[in-house]
Parts: structure tokens; C-alpha cells; sequence
């Protein structure tokens, strides 16, 4: 399970350094409220599952959205921090069971592998979103597609530049 | 991965048939162009991946090949019964088995078959994030689709409209 589970998050921090780079040529983008705020949401999301993972205390984000280069950072930070915890699980810690505290009623526990799972697929779910809105807003939308990732070679993302 | 896929793919086939519900129960989803345009692309997809594990060219139909979005219904649903047949007759060995197709453009490609599988919930995921974007503009509840939610509610099969 883990070796899918590595490629998927690293797919994750190349699909979001490719689009964050798209976004960035956009300067309508760049400005416009909806766009910044999913892309924090996402990553906020994203740096929520890692701390779950870690079994890290969890706290409110800030209030307001922040601005893109922070919210690239974070979006960083989030896509790191599961892919190393990823890089550094054994078999049984994907099995261990934890609780996504935000849901409530029912509990929603999940193993770590599927907890990793849901962030990995909450990401895709607001990326194409984000790719649309860039189209709207005069940008050239990019494929970020898995199986491209795959044919490129896997390759590393890029955050800068 | 053979049980990673199969929650993934059961997950695809729920969240999928959740939005194909919102958009018969809406007259201007229904309606809409851009979105059956969409939805085509989504199945459409499936119906190309899985001819090319089986060695077959299953052909890549175009919104204006669906009279009606009906039509698009029957051929979603289609789908996901001949994806549901395929995966219930993998092993986990068979994912391992390399897997040569050619492309749109024609270029040919050999992966596992496990990592080509991968690919299509992480696509449907992507375009059904874009999917309820256009719905929430179309007016029409756009459901939630999250892995996570689908695992907190009991993992329910598929409704669809």
C-alpha cells in the first residue's frame, strides 16, 4: 500500500507547484477573492491531514484569507508534510486508526491510509476547480493530470521561480 | 492496492451517480451545455481507459454523439457497471502486469496496470470538482462528493437517478 501511496503524494506537491506557478502568471487570479480563498482552503486542509497524521494539536486556522505567497507557502508546507510522513510510515502505521476531529456526528475514524487518502483527493477536487476559474480569468489552464505525472518521469516539484 | 482501488472505485461510482441525481433534478443542469460537455468528458474517459486494460478501442465519444443528456446518463451508468466488472475480476497480481496502449495522438505507452487504474478516480475527482462548481452556478445543490464522506456514511452504493 505504501508505494502508491508515496507516488500519490508526491504527485500532490508537483500538481500543486505546477498550477500555483499557472495561477501566479494570472494577475487577475492573483486578485480575485474565490481563487485565493480555495487555494487556502485546500491547503489549510492539506496541512490539517499532516498534523493529524503526526498527532499534532490542531488549531483554528487565522481569520481572512492570506495573501498568494503565503498561501504558497503553505500549500508547500501542507504538500511536505504529507509526503515525508508518507516517506516515513511503516505498513502498520497506515493501518492505525485516527479520528478527523472536524466531523463529529457520526465520529469519523479512518486509518491513517485513508485519512492521507482524503486529503489527497480533496486536493484534486479543488484543483480542477482552481483550473477553471484561471481559464475564466484569461489564464491558460495546465494538466495535472496523474498519468502525466507518471509519463514525465515522476518528477519533482518545482515551488520557485 | 487491489482493496485501495476498489474503495476508490466504489467511492467514484457513488460520487458520481450523487451528481448525476442533482443534475436530472434540475432543469437548467439539465439543460446546460457546458456541463453535459463535462459529464462526457468524465465517462467518456472511463470508457477509453478501460478499453485500453482490455486491448480494445471502446472510442471517445463527443457530447454532440448523445442526443439528450439522458442519453449521457445511460452511457455513465454503462460505465461504471463494465469498470465495476473489470476490477471484480483482478487479483492483486494483475496489477503488477504491464499494460501497452497508445494514446490520443497515438503514441504508445507501456504501465502497470495498477498505476493506469489509479489514474481514473484521481480524473473523475478532478473534473468533479469543476462538475459542481458549474452546478452551484446553474443553482442547483451541488452534493458533497468527499471520499471522507462517503466512508463516515457507511460506504452506501451508488444511487442513481
Amino acid at each position: 500500500m505504501k508505494a502508491h501511496l508515496l507516488d500519490l503524494t508526491a504527485h500532490l506537491a508537483w500538481a500543486d507547484a505546477v498550477a500555483l506557478h499557472a495561477v501566479a502568471k494570472v494577475p487577475a487570479a492573483l486578485e480575485a477573492p474565490d481563487v485565493l480563498e480555495r487555494l487556502d482552503h485546500a491547503a489549510t486542509v492539506g496541512l490539517f491531514f499532516g498534523k493529524l497524521l503526526r498527532g499534532e494539536p490542531l488549531a483554528p486556522p487565522p481569520e481572512g484569507v492570506p495573501a498568494f505567497d503565503v498561501i504558497r507557502a503553505k500549500a508547500r508546507a501542507a504538500a511536505e508534510g504529507l509526503h515525508a510522513w508518507a516517506e516515513g510510515a511503516a505498513e502498520a502505521d497506515l493501518a492505525q486508526e485516527v479520528t478527523v476531529p472536524w466531523f463529529s456526528d457520526p465520529p469519523c475514524v479512518l486509518t491513517a491510509a485513508q485519512a492521507l487518502t482524503q486529503a489527497l483527493m480533496h486536493a484534486q477536487h479543488h484543483r480542477g476547480q482552481t483550473m477553471t476559474r484561471l481559464k475564466q480569468l484569461g489564464g491558460r489552464s495546465v494538466n495535472v493530470d496523474y498519468i502525466v505525472w507518471l509519463w514525465k518521469g515522476r518528477p519533482e516539484p518545482r515551488w520557485e521561480g | 492496492m487491489l482493496d485501495v482501488l476498489q474503495e476508490l472505485y466504489r467511492h467514484q461510482a457513488w460520487a458520481d451517480a450523487a451528481h448525476w441525481r442533482t443534475v436530472m433534478d434540475s432543469g437548467a443542469a439539465r439543460a446546460d451545455a457546458d456541463l453535459k460537455a463535462r459529464l462526457v468528458h468524465i465517462h467518456g474517459v472511463q470508457q477509453v481507459w478501460l478499453g485500453r486494460w482490455q486491448g480494445v478501442d471502446l472510442g471517445f465519444p463527443k457530447p454532440e454523439d448523445h442526443a439528450s443528456i439522458e442519453d449521457t446518463l445511460h452511457f455513465a451508468q454503462a460505465c461504471h457497471a463494465a469498470l465495476t466488472a473489470f476490477l471484480s475480476l483482478k487479483r492483486d497480481a494483475d496489477l503488477a502486469e504491464p499494460v501497452t496502449y497508445h494514446n490520443l495522438a497515438g503514441e504508445a505507452f507501456t504501465q502497470p496496470l495498477g498505476d493506469l487504474m489509479l489514474h481514473l478516480p484521481m480524473h473523475s475527482q478532478y473534473h468533479r470538482g469543476q462538475t459542481a462548481m458549474r452546478l452551484r452556478q446553474l443553482g442547483a445543490p451541488a452534493p458533497g462528493t468527499d471520499l471522507v464522506t462517503w466512508q463516515r456514511n457507511g460506504r452506501p452504493a451508488p444511487e442513481w437517478p
